[in-house]
């Protein structure tokens, strides 16, 4: 397609952080008007070698061209002159000011002066420039998060991108906001623009990319056209080994009620509803898996039955017994245990051992203590053995939580809660962030507490895990709950109901 | 543990650095150092009485270093160990001159002033948790409300009969700490401190609740999940703290003063921030800083005397102490979160 040098040249990129090598000997070229895909488990360097793109990282050896130039970035600043875009997993657009002023913040810079009506003018142009839906004299936080990504992308083609990368950006969209985005980056493509897209999904690299290259612990393991491929193929190069496809065990029995949850009402932070009359149960021996969109009240629902947060009205009943007002203690003795969302702020103690992570609730057991006082060779003989029993890494009971990698945090927080055998217990996102190896462990753990009778409920934006894992399936949209019916359990109609639409319409 | 000992070696790092900038600053004002260090020895170390005065001056800022060490481990800024160490020397004093309780009078003073600071760190925890106030400006508010209650009271209702002083009457001999030795002055408060450092590292290290407090102090958030609530344990470590600050004023008043007067802190309970950062917020650390303090205090007027070295500069050396913590990032433990990767 193009005859010059490539829009984006990196050869032989290495970088370590301390004794760990990042990347090693990475060569990548991008060409214009192709979209690239960038394929790897997390912690496979995708995020070092986009950093270092975009000139938040300097490599240790290694060039980067740009159109056949030297770039060697000092700063985001530098990439962005070179032409280089990038569209973060976290937006940077600044929620108070409207669309257009959030476009017009970078010119502000460089002329000194702004004028509501041409921003607004502005902003139409480069909207239909770009064939983004965008709405200028809307606040930006009041954008879905689907519109705040068109923003972005509209930012960065207004700042003279060649090159768009792409951070994972259908992680949160719902599957038609991703289509959407896709018909976008085609028509950018089309228009002669370099477009890196990082994912960890399979399914949208094949759905959009003509090429991809697939990184395995800092290396890059190949280069290959999409059509030459298949998906079995790359799963091999970016895991390597070959996934064993997880079967669906029915449920072992029908349960008792665990947990019965009645019009349940949560606040979010800010006031606004989190959650609104949300009824449900949850039966011993089988999961629950509730599917949705980041946001539309999976922390609200979790917490709220947790007991981390009060709700304003509704039950919760468990074990039979009114839970509606008891402590986050007083539920986890009768039996509740919770793996929440955010494993770094809410899981471990990043300074405490791996011991003392793992007594967080255990350290109350008589068996583990004398009276008032632990035992801290019993507490660290338990860790010891629950970190081989969960395979948790590296296993130095005496380092601190920090230390270890996210998968293995995760593996600690589930070790915790899953030896206090809970009768019931909520999961949300438990495999976020996770690679393919620990996102297995984690499931594994999780149908073997289902074996063993507890009541699981699997809160999770990933569709996959809760079409694997759920014995039913519910969606969750704006604090709402509706139950998916067997019949349209599929991801397409679920993906419908995650955008709003009734079961109903969906089976249609 | 395998990370204490490179903070041990930047905690004697950031000692070195103080006292290598208090002796360029000598020379620059014309003292000699080496004259100057010399009479400081002198007078901290140089021979009983000098080792008495020292540890006279390190065991306020002991009782209240421990309790800023107790509070920060929990994640609670107590900025108010100064005004807890005035009501407990208040509420030790009131024992003190107003009752006569013989063999149980000494005990009975120090429960009062350690109730006191309870109380006071307790009012500050319970502003916190049931209203969302800061407790750090809690407690700066509470430290100026002690220190004008001091100051009425020595006017006013436990002001002395005869005379014209503001300050409460002589303790009751009864309700005096006894001397250790016979012609010194160490008093049975000295020990007592010690006897609190090491049981508050016996409930740190060793027990359930010590545990709690420190999940609390290292990630509020994730010890709420696992059951453990964060309010409860900011309530007993900042109460907790108050008592071990209340505890040393009225160790300051029934050992060391035998009164109370106005203005009677010479702001132990700020020094004592800087004593619990020296020492790493361990109670084996706060005892090693509170000497090194209390020493500053005690070599200081030896240095004046001898050298002819303003005795200000030692303040200084507080001041550079506190600088190079915060400079090293050594003064945030208990904002570990902040280093997790991620």
């Amino acid at each position: 397609m193009s005859d010059g040098p490539p829009a984006v040249q990196a050869s032989h990129i290495s970088k370590r952080f301390g004794r760990v090598a990042a990347l090693h000997d990475v060569s990548l070229e991008i060409e214009a008007g192709r979209i690239q895909g960038l394929l790897g488990e997390n912690g496979a360097g995708k995020s070092t070698l986009m950093n270092i793109l975009f000139g938040l990282v300097a490599p240790d050896a290694g060039t980067l061209h740009v159109a056949g130039e030297l770039h060697a970035p000092r700063g985001p600043a530098d990439a962005r002159a070179a032409g280089i875009g990038m569209v973060h997993q976290h937006f940077m657009l600044v929620d108070s000011l409207t669309v257009a002023e959030n476009l017009a913040l970078h010119r502000i810079q460089d002329s000194g002066s702004y004028d509501r009506l041409s921003a607004v003018e502005t902003a139409r142009e480069l909207g239909e420039r770009y064939q983004l839906p965008i709405r200028p004299e809307a606040r930006a936080g009041d954008l879905s998060v689907g519109e705040r990504q068109w923003v972005e992308i509209v930012k960065a083609l207004d700042a003279g991108a060649r090159l768009l990368i792409l951070d994972e950006p259908t992680a949160v969209l719902t599957p038609g906001e991703s289509e959407r985005l896709f018909l976008a980056l085609r028509g950018l493509a089309e228009g002669g623009r370099a477009i890196l897209f990082i994912s960890h999904r399979l399914s949208e690299i094949f759905e959009l990319c003509s090429h991809v290259t697939v990184l395995r612990n800092g290396s890059v393991q190949d280069h290959l056209a999409v059509k030459e491929t298949d998906s079995s193929h790359l799963t091999r190069l970016m895991v390597g080994r070959e996934p064993e496809p997880r079967r669906r065990v029915p449920a072992l029995q029908d349960g008792t009620d665990a947990m019965a949850i009645q019009a349940l009402t949560v606040a979010r932070d800010d006031g606004g509803p989190g959650v609104e009359a949300v009824s449900l149960e949850l039966r011993s021996g089988t999961i629950t898996a509730v599917a949705g969109i980041e946001g539309n009240g999976q922390e609200e629902l979790c917490e709220g039955l947790a007991g981390l947060r009060s709700p304003s009205s509704g039950r919760v009943t468990l074990a039979g017994l009114d839970v509606t007002d008891l402590s986050p203690l007083e539920r986890s003795r009768l039996g509740l245990g919770f793996i929440p969302g955010d494993r770094q702020r809410q899981g471990i103690a990043g300074s405490m051992t791996l011991t003392e992570n793992l007594s967080l609730r255990a350290h109350r057991r008589p068996s583990l203590g004398l009276g008032p006082f632990i035992r801290p060779e019993a507490l660290q003989q338990r860790a010891r053995d629950l970190m081989e029993r969960h395979d948790i890494r590296p296993g130095d009971p005496e380092l601190p939580a920090s230390s270890l990698s996210g998968g293995n945090q995760q593996k600690l927080v589930a070790a915790r809660e899953l030896d206090e055998q809970p009768g019931v217990l909520l999961a949300l996102n438990p495999t976020r962030g996770l690679d393919v190896g620990a996102m297995d462990n984690l499931h594994d753990a999780l149908l073997e507490a289902r074996s063993q009778g507890a009541a699981i409920l699997l809160v999770s934006t990933d569709l996959d895990e809760v079409l694997a894992l759920g014995d039913s399936i519910l969606v969750l949209f704006r604090g709402k709950l509706s139950a998916v019916p067997d019949s349209a359990r599929s991801r397409k109609s679920i993906g419908l109901m995650m955008g709003g639409e009734t079961p109903e319409e969906s089976r249609a | 543990m395998s990370r204490s000992i490179p903070r041990v070696a930047l905690h004697g790092a950031a000692l070195a650095a103080a006292l290598s900038g208090l002796a360029l600053l000598l020379l620059a004002c014309g003292y000699s150092p080496p004259r100057a260090a010399w009479a400081f020895f002198e007078g901290a170390f140089g021979d009983v009485r000098a080792l008495t005065l020292t540890l006279l001056k390190a065991t306020p800022l002991l009782w209240t270093g421990l309790g800023v060490a107790l509070a920060f481990r929990v994640g609670v800024w107590n900025i108010g160990a100064e005004g807890q160490f005035y009501v407990g020397a208040l509420a030790a004093t009131w024992v003190g001159t107003s009752f006569e309780l013989g063999f149980l009078h000494p005990l009975a003073a120090m429960a009062a002033g350690a109730l006191a600071g309870l109380a006071w760190g307790g009012l500050a925890a319970v502003l916190k948790i049931r209203f969302g106030v800061s407790e750090i400006l809690s407690t700066i508010m509470l430290n100026f409300i002690a220190i004008d209650l001091v100051g009425y009271v020595v006017h006013g209702p436990l002001k002395e009969v005869i005379g014209s002083y503001p300050r409460s009457e002589r303790l009751l001999p009864s309700a005096r700490l006894v001397r250790i030795f016979d012609g010194n002055r160490l008093h049975l408060g000295v020990l007592l401190a010690l006897a609190a450092a090491l049981l508050l590292y016996i409930l740190l290290r060793w027990t359930r609740t010590g545990f709690r407090l420190r999940a609390v102090g290292c990630n509020p958030e994730a010890a709420e999940v696992a059951g453990i609530s964060p309010g409860r344990q900011m309530l007993l470590g900042l109460a907790l703290s108050g008592a071990l600050a209340g505890a040393g004023g009225a160790s300051e008043v029934q050992g060391v003063t035998g009164r109370l007067y106005e203005r009677f802190s010479a702001g132990y309970g700020y020094t004592a921030i800087a004593v619990a950062l020296l020492g790493g917020l361990h109670p084996g650390g706060v005892v090693l800083a509170s000497l090194f303090f209390g020493s500053l205090e005690a070599g200081a007027g030896h240095m004046q005397r001898f050298a002819g070295t303003p005795s200000v500069m030692v303040t200084l050396v507080q001041g550079l102490v506190l600088l190079y913590l915060l400079a090293t990032g050594l003064s945030r433990p208990v904002d570990a979160r902040a280093r997790e990767p991620g």
